[in-house]
């Protein structure tokens, strides 16, 4: 059997934990909680005031989760292992203070902070250095394992069913197309964008470009609809074809421009440096008014996460 | 009817909202003796700047996002990155603090802006990862922002309360039709889908939460394990097919200029009531009554909680996680909390002041029988309350 995506990941962190010889870490950034603890919640959005979330304890290999429930938790979090939504920080300090390994730590690592936090780990974890983790995580989830690219798939394919909704209904006003994109969308299997759905009619063509979480990770779609987009499309498909490791993303071709960054657990950011096997990336060509995206998969063979014929049969 | 001069399409006139609620802020340094403020959750820097991020995902929005910073001492606030045109503002070149490149712009910018300040002077309602390696603000000694935006939000103006009560309205209408819709054999992802639709033609992007149409249990012990002993509520996971007779907790929020809606009500999946489940919905119905009784200017928290429990018969009529009643404005929960665990000293101090926004959320539960729950969202006034919004139905539950 194999070992469940929730596992494979604490297994990254605790060794990324180990490597910069992290005792604990108490995390609030959306992407790490999910990806430390595997705790599925309500989906809200915009940013977040920073709150600590998620907990993990090096020395026991324990996560520990703000949550009232045990729903959309990973069997192996036991519930004693939940603390409540509380308004009181005095009941939040208790209960970050009774986690096992908390008020010895000696490097702790976060991925944000408020001056209200800073007073409650002078209290929990006295001594503590504070070690700043952003980096290092957003390291530790660059390269994907394989049930996270089959979930970017499966928003892939809910992101590929807003546009054959929005197709069936041109022509039509750009609001009436993007109501039609997000109802195709939730209907497919995802209610949660990444972003708001674009649908832009300029000329005879129009842009399309949705994108949705499943499961928290992302799937999304670029096509230009009508008009003569095959130009732009041929660059697209040679960009998407180039993402192998080693090299670095691409940047323009035949005057079409590229916008290339990690995709995940939502938007991750934009890639500098070489492309590593395992990355998924979301890829944009612009040419004029024309768009194309798609999520690949960097290989020696590049998989586009909706398959070849997906990008090489639309236009 | 085409908006007056100088409204947007909601009849809201933004420039006075903008300018009016920046003094709030103002005013409120002044009273804490705070001289600046640096802020990067997306609706404090949309309150002092006006600068709005559009709604999307998290991992999308801090990419986005500008930061602000407001000096006590000067007429406009600065805006470092985002997209200044059309705002009153300083503007800076620069980009979101969750890359090193725009903490280091935000970092200079704070050199210049506020170089003469000690971090005690200095508000922060938060530092992303990269702000804390530029050590800019510097962690040590600042204070906390956010108890300020709390004092300078808590009290809303005029245009404030139209924009809360024109995003209710819209939350509303959408949900005349989601709620047709539901039917044995019907699914969460149907209704979820209907709501987007809906709202997205009427004018509104991205929904803030993602809607909720949870089947609630009929015993808690047949619920998910909480840490409260209650009830489960909003999950928000996985996607039910609804059956006959499900009782359907329902919950959603859209915002208008960046002010939240918040809609809440019961619905039963295919068929009326049953009288016990409809004396559910009349004990709610108590309550809240109760509740907007004691609801005027110079009542307390404890007063509206003492009030709900009482209609209750002695039982208090909320989920011990949440409140009996929160504010909404900027944020879909802020202040006023009211039942919280902060507890009864509390909310016997809290002295509730005309321009607040009180949205009522008791719960009533019969184990066995099940729950009743929904939300009234109402405004302080000189001498009672008001309601916001359009006075949606309780449907298929019998006012009576």
């Amino acid at each position: 059997m194999s070992t469940p995506l929730h596992v494979e990941r604490r297994d990254r962190v605790l060794s990324t934990m180990a490597g910069a010889e992290l005792d604990v870490l108490v995390l609030g950034e959306q992407a790490n909680v999910i990806y430390s603890s595997g705790h599925q919640r309500l989906w809200t959005a915009g940013t977040r005031p920073h709150a600590p979330t998620c907990i993990v304890v090096r020395r026991t290999g324990a996560t520990h989760l703000l949550s009232t429930w045990d729903e959309g938790v990973p069997d192996d979090v036991p519930f004693e292992h939940l603390f409540g939504i509380t308004w009181s920080p005095e009941v939040m300090g208790a209960a970050l203070t009774a986690i096992p390994g908390l008020s010895d730590a000696r490097r702790l690592g976060v991925d944000g902070m408020t001056a209200g936090f800073l007073r409650a780990v002078e209290r929990f974890a006295p001594g503590a250095e504070l070690v700043v983790v952003d980096e290092l995580l957003a390291d530790a989830r660059r390269t994907k394992f394989a049930a996270e690219v089959d979930l970017m798939q499966a928003a892939c394919r809910v992101a590929a069913a807003g546009l054959d909704a929005v197709e069936a209904a041109l022509p039509a006003p750009d609001d009436t197309a993007a109501a039609v994109a997000v109802d195709a969308m939730a209907r497919a299997g995802s209610s949660k964008p990444v972003d708001e759905p674009l649908v832009r009619t300029t000329g005879g063509s129009t842009v399309v470009d949705l994108g949705v979480l499943v499961e928290g990770y992302e799937g999304g779609i670029g096509r230009t609809l009508g008009g003569d987009p095959e130009g732009t499309a041929d660059v697209h498909r040679r960009a998407l074809a180039a993402c192998r490791p080693g090299t670095v993303a691409p940047g323009s071709d035949n005057g079409a421009t590229f916008e290339v960054r990690g995709a995940g657990l939502g938007a991750e950011r934009p890639v500098v440096g070489t492309l590593e096997a395992g990355m998924v990336l979301s890829v944009t060509t612009t040419a004029g008014s024309h768009r194309w995206r798609d999520l690949v998969l960097v290989a020696d063979e590049p998989r586009p996460l909706l398959g070849g014929a997906a990008v090489a049969g639309d236009g | 009817m085409a908006p007056a001069a100088g409204t947007d399409s909601h009849g809201i006139d933004v420039e006075r909202l903008r300018a009016e609620r920046l003094q709030r802020l103002r005013d409120t340094m002044a009273a804490q003796g705070i001289a600046a403020l640096v802020l990067t959750h997306a609706p404090n820097v949309g309150y002092a700047t006006g600068h709005r991020v559009p709604a999307a995902d998290g991992s999308v929005a801090n990419f986005r996002r500008p930061v602000a910073v407001v000096r006590a001492d000067e007429d406009r606030p600065h805006l470092v990155g985002g997209e200044p045109d059309g705002l009153d503002v300083v503007a800076h070149p620069g980009s979101t603090p969750d890359h090193d490149e725009g903490a280091r712009a935000l970092a200079s910018v704070l050199d210049e802006v506020l170089g003469d300040l000690s971090p005690g002077q200095v508000a922060v309602d938060g530092w992303t990862g990269p702000m804390l390696r530029s050590g800019k603000p510097p962690l040590a000694g600042c204070a906390d922002a956010r108890p300020i935006l709390g004092a300078a939000t808590i009290c809303k103006t005029a245009d404030e309360l139209a924009c809360i009560s024109a995003a209710q309205r819209i939350n509303e209408v959408a949900m005349l039709d989601v709620g047709a819709e539901l039917a044995p054999g019907t699914n969460r992802s149907d209704l979820a889908a209907t709501f987007l639709r809906r709202t997205r033609e009427l004018g509104i992007a991205v929904s803030m939460i993602d809607p909720i149409f949870q089947p609630m249990p009929r015993a808690i012990a047949d619920g998910p394990r909480t840490t409260t002993g209650d009830v489960a509520f909003p999950t928000g996971l996985g996607d039910p097919t609804y059956r006959e007779g499900d009782l359907v907790w329902v919950d959603s929020g859209i915002t208008v200029n960046g002010y939240a809606s918040d809609f809440g009500r019961t619905w039963i999946c295919g068929r009326g009531p049953s009288e016990a489940e409809q004396e559910l919905f009349d004990r709610w119905r108590a309550v809240i009554d109760a509740s907007l009784d004691a609801l005027r200017p110079g009542a307390t928290s404890g007063d509206l909680c003492r009030a709900a429990t009482a209609a209750n018969g002695g039982e208090r009529p909320w989920l011990p996680h949440f409140y009996l009643a929160h504010g909404i404005g900027i944020e879909s929960a802020e202040m006023p909390l009211i039942g919280t665990d902060l507890g009864e000293a509390f909310d016997d101090a809290f002295v509730l002041a005309p321009g607040m926004v009180v949205v009522l959320e008791p719960v009533i539960w019969v184990d066995g029988v099940g729950g009743y729950r929904a939300e009234e969202v109402v405004a302080v006034t000189d001498d009672g309350w008001r309601a916001l919004g359009g006075g949606h139905p309780y449907d298929p539950f019998v006012v009576r």
